[in-house]
């Protein structure tokens, strides 16, 4: 009896719920990749535009989401969820960077300490504009990066860009207006006007 | 928007067509799409954890009972009753008995004479003056 209810109904719906599981993740590695080169730009971002770190952070964001431990909720965009994953894990890789090297200072005496500067290889291959743009981006405070990356780089609402950065919209866009104030000043200074 | 902005969004459009052509591509990159790790079957692992307890069990037994001492053939096994620990001299102290006795009211013990037995409100009588 046991083993025909189990035939009957508990292995049909298991292969179902396995079934829609796969879909689910065939759908979402589809809408990864259709994001992938805006999520590259913004885990850039995340991580001080170093391209390896990039790269890994993205890496495991892809992992977290497609082994569902990240999952998302439909309480916003998809896109705005996975930035919010992606500068997670950006913040979680580089506290755990830091700690290694607190535990491990005396072993890293003798080497070289990683620099935090941006990839000069990257560097190399940008447009002046673009490398004064980086490096006025550099000047100012993380939220103003991250809030105006967001919208001007990305093309989000300053309301989705608050999600993303779990934010009130009042304090984005503050964030926003001050950055790109800074950003102008810093870019053009003949052109600010009170 | 104003006209500033639109300066501004162009230079971060710039920028993104630059980082775009850096972008490492999706599919070719197999260490980040590898296929979702299937979920461990807990009976497996307890299983696994259940012969490891089990070996590690049968490794302690056999290790003890290689270091137990085995009675030497023709010698009668002693009860546990007759068995007296090597080290039992060493309770045997010099004026022992005295605790193990009750000493009796006035005699001599050992050279120790016990005090004699006084009332227990011994009143002194005062001397009488002539």
């Amino acid at each position: 009896m046991k083993a025909l209810l189990k035939s009957l109904i508990v292995k049909p719906i298991a292969k179902a719920w396995e079934a829609r599981r796969v879909m689910r993740q065939t759908d979402l590695k589809g809408e990864l990749e259709r994001m992938h080169t805006a999520s590259f730009g913004w885990a850039l971002l995340c991580c001080n535009h170093r391209r390896e770190e990039a790269e890994e952070v993205l890496q495991t964001t892809y992992l977290k989401v497609l082994e569902e431990k990240a999952i998302f909720g439909g309480e916003s965009s998809l896109r705005t969820w996975l930035f919010g994953v992606i500068r997670r894990t950006a913040a979680e890789q580089r506290r755990r960077r830091w700690l290694r090297l607190q535990i491990f200072d005396r072993w890293h005496a003798g080497l070289p300490v990683p620099s935090h500067a941006p990839d000069p290889e990257q560097m190399a291959s940008m447009s002046e504009n673009s490398l004064a743009l980086l490096q006025a981006l550099a000047v100012l405070s993380v939220r103003q990066r991250e809030v105006l990356h967001l919208v001007f780089y990305q093309d989000l609402t300053i309301g989705e860009a608050a999600e993303v950065l779990n934010l009130n919209l009042g304090t984005a866009r503050t964030h926003f207006e001050r950055g790109k104030r800074q950003l102008r000043k810093m870019l053009d200074p003949s052109e600010v006007r009170p | 928007m104003t006209a500033n902005d639109r300066d501004l969004r162009d230079r971060f459009a710039a920028l993104r067509r630059q980082e775009e052509a850096q972008a490492p591509g999706f599919t070719a990159r197999p260490v980040s799409f590898r296929e979702p790790l299937r979920p461990r079957s807990s009976a497996a692992l307890r299983a696994a954890v259940a012969c490891l307890l089990a070996i590690a069990a049968a490794g302690l037994w056999m290790r003890m009972a290689s270091h137990r001492p085995q009675p030497e053939p023709g010698k009668p096994v002693a009860s546990l009753m007759e068995w007296k620990p090597p080290t039992d001299f060493l309770l045997e102290t010099p004026g022992r008995e005295l605790l193990r006795t009750v000493p009796a009211i006035g005699a001599v013990q050992n050279g120790l004479i016990a005090p004699p037995q006084h009332r227990r409100n011994p009143q002194v009588r005062k001397p009488v003056l002539p």
